[in-house]
């Protein structure tokens, strides 16, 4: 793969240029990294992929070592693993919860803490998902509570 | 668990275990210490305090404790297993324990009713204690997780505006 960068002081805004001869799987890949970078997300549905704007997503699910996009009317498969999509979105207010759960936290609809230091998860779709006690105390430090 | 703990952190804990029983006991020793000197080995000393034995052995029972504690309360030794059959397997087994040391240690004479009846009544209180302690625990960091989230959405709000 050829990288090509060109510094132009007179350039009003960063412009990546892609120059392929086959929309591969790797060229995908490439562009889904780009665009994580612009606040959006790709994810598939069938044969169709789909551009999702970051604040649609309420949380993401790994099953089987596959990734899938919850949004509050579908569902999308990730290329990415759930490490990678942890790695790729902190800053963007996604925190891991547990071994298969990655939540944007704005979705977040309630949090009840469990007796046994685990916190119950509403997020803005109803879905219950909990935060096991390995991921807990460092969701409450991200919330500013400890 | 919440983070790899060390010996030292369970060390603590059964030195903390160990330093409020002993405290208890104490206060226990000056208040009913005389009146029970002739008949447990634990107030021996009537009112002037614990002796050194029965000391080691409230050490023996922290010691134990904080092992029970490890094994219901961690992922490390049972990885799944409801947490009420936690709660339920730990207190049945702190309760064989405190029998076990009762009777071989004599800490009051088994054949007394009235001690045994006291033994159960005062476990049970301390049950209901903690108990209470952990509800109102849990209702504190519930209020300050909801604070902490209307903070967020607050903040996100701002970032939209």
């Amino acid at each position: 793969m050829k990288i090509e960068i060109n510094i132009d002081e007179t350039a009003a805004d960063m412009e990546i240029v892609v120059t392929c001869n086959k929309l591969t799987p790797k060229v995908e890949r490439v562009l889904a990294a780009l665009r994580m970078m612009d606040c959006q997300l790709t994810g598939r549905k069938g044969n169709e992929i789909y551009l999702l704007d970051i604040a649609q997503i309420i949380y993401i699910e790994s099953v089987e070592r596959k990734c899938f996009i919850y949004t509050a009317d579908n569902v999308y498969e990730s290329d990415f693993p759930l490490y990678e999509l942890e790695r790729q979105l902190a800053e963007y207010g996604f925190f891991r919860v547990s071994k298969s759960f990655l939540i944007y936290l704005p979705s977040i609809q309630s949090l009840k803490a469990d007796m046994n230091r685990r916190i119950r998860i509403t997020m803005a779709n109803g879905e219950q998902i909990i935060a096991s006690r390995q991921y807990a105390d460092g969701l409450k430090k991200r919330l500013g509570v400890k | 668990m919440d983070r790899d703990k060390n010996i030292f952190d369970y060390l603590a804990q059964v030195l903390i275990v160990f330093g409020f029983s002993t405290l208890m006991l104490n206060i226990f020793c000056i208040i009913f210490g005389s009146a029970a000197q002739e008949f447990s080995s634990m107030f021996a000393l009537g009112s002037r305090g614990l002796t050194v034995e029965t000391a080691f052995q409230f050490f023996c029972v922290s010691v134990l404790i904080v092992g029970l504690r490890f094994l219901f309360f961690t992922e490390t030794l049972i990885k799944k297993l409801p947490f009420p059959l936690r709660i339920v397997g730990m207190l049945g087994c702190v309760l064989v324990i405190m029998i076990a040391f009762i009777i071989r240690f004599q800490w009051f004479p088994a054949d007394l009713w009235i001690a045994w009846a006291l033994f159960f009544i005062c476990f049970l209180f301390s049950f209901v204690c903690s108990y209470l302690v952990m509800l109102l625990k849990e209702k504190t960091e519930n209020r300050k997780l909801t604070e902490a989230l209307e903070r967020l959405k607050k903040k996100e709000a701002s970032n939209n505006e």
